[in-house]
């Protein structure tokens, strides 16, 4: 597991002290991204959920089988992933739902042209493949 | 998210080139802000946020930040009607987001600094092309 948190939140808290956590927000410095190889732990899933409360963006390398999830958008994922070694072309986004384990697989990080000319995942091969790694490493917590 | 929201229903009240020529400007004021010795610009640092004023580096962040959020609110209107454009905008919030993960690295190192200033410039300007390629390929 890698927890990657900007620095610069930690020099916000550094300089200001308490009541930190409205100014960061506004300044929007914060990212939390869990990268994990197996199941989560509830403490992960805690993680993931922090910046949207109730759905996980998560960026999956269906090559290397590994999950970033959390952050505030499908980009954050995207670059954890590229910064631990995976090929942009492995990489696709999906977001899901712990509650009712709606997975969607809808994002801009998609779009690759030569590849997938939507937001939508649109091979079934690849959609399915994103599916088993979310439902295995997130969809038993 | 509710400042978000607001935000995201009056950005996307405008037409697609009116929302690139935003987009553009806030690639326009990265590039002044991040030139080393760049001066905080007064009407801004003189507002407070909680208990301390902006200044440059938090500027920047925080338009950075509006800008992955312009991207995602111009690219699903845009990739039905020039692909190639949609993804190019998807991979200017990649160079954003690589900014945003190296910030502290990038805002204490001169070349750096100088380096973003002179992409996030270029950017904008190419940022200013597209609705010119937009018209060029709706009139096809």
């Amino acid at each position: 597991m890698i927890i990657i948190i900007s620095k610069t939140l930690d020099i916000l808290e550094n300089r200001i002290g308490g009541g930190v956590k409205k100014l960061f927000y506004r300044l929007g410095a914060i990212y939390l991204i869990v990268i994990i190889e197996t199941l989560a732990t509830s403490e992960q899933m805690e993680q993931m959920l922090s910046e949207h409360k109730f759905y996980i963006k998560v960026a999956i390398d269906i090559e290397r089988r590994i999950l970033a999830g959390g952050g505030d958008m499908h980009y954050d994922c995207e670059q954890a992933l590229l910064l631990e070694g995976s090929r942009q072309q492995d990489i696709w986004a999906a977001g899901y739902m712990p509650s009712n384990r709606n997975i969607t697989y809808g994002s801009m990080v998609n779009i690759k042209p030569r590849q997938n000319r939507s937001m939508e995942i649109l091979d079934v091969t690849i959609r399915e493949r994103v599916a088993q790694i979310i439902k295995e490493f997130l969809g038993e917590i | 998210m509710s400042i978000v929201t607001l935000n995201q229903e009056r950005f996307q009240q405008n037409d697609i080139p009116t929302r690139l020529n935003y987009l553009a400007a806030h690639f326009n004021q990265i590039q002044s802000l991040a030139m080393p010795g760049a001066t905080i610009d007064p009407d801004i640092a003189s507002r407070p946020v909680g208990s301390i004023a902006f200044d440059s580096s938090e500027q920047i962040v925080s338009l950075m930040r509006e800008s992955r959020y312009y991207i995602e609110w111009i690219v699903p209107h845009l990739i039905d009607i020039d692909i190639d454009q949609a993804a190019e905008l998807v991979d200017l919030g990649r160079v954003l987001t690589r900014w945003l993960f190296d910030w502290e690295k990038i805002w204490t190192d001169t070349d750096s600094r100088s380096e973003v200033a002179q992409i996030a410039g270029s950017l904008s300007e190419r940022i200013l092309e597209m609705p010119e390629l937009l018209s060029e390929t709706t009139a096809q």
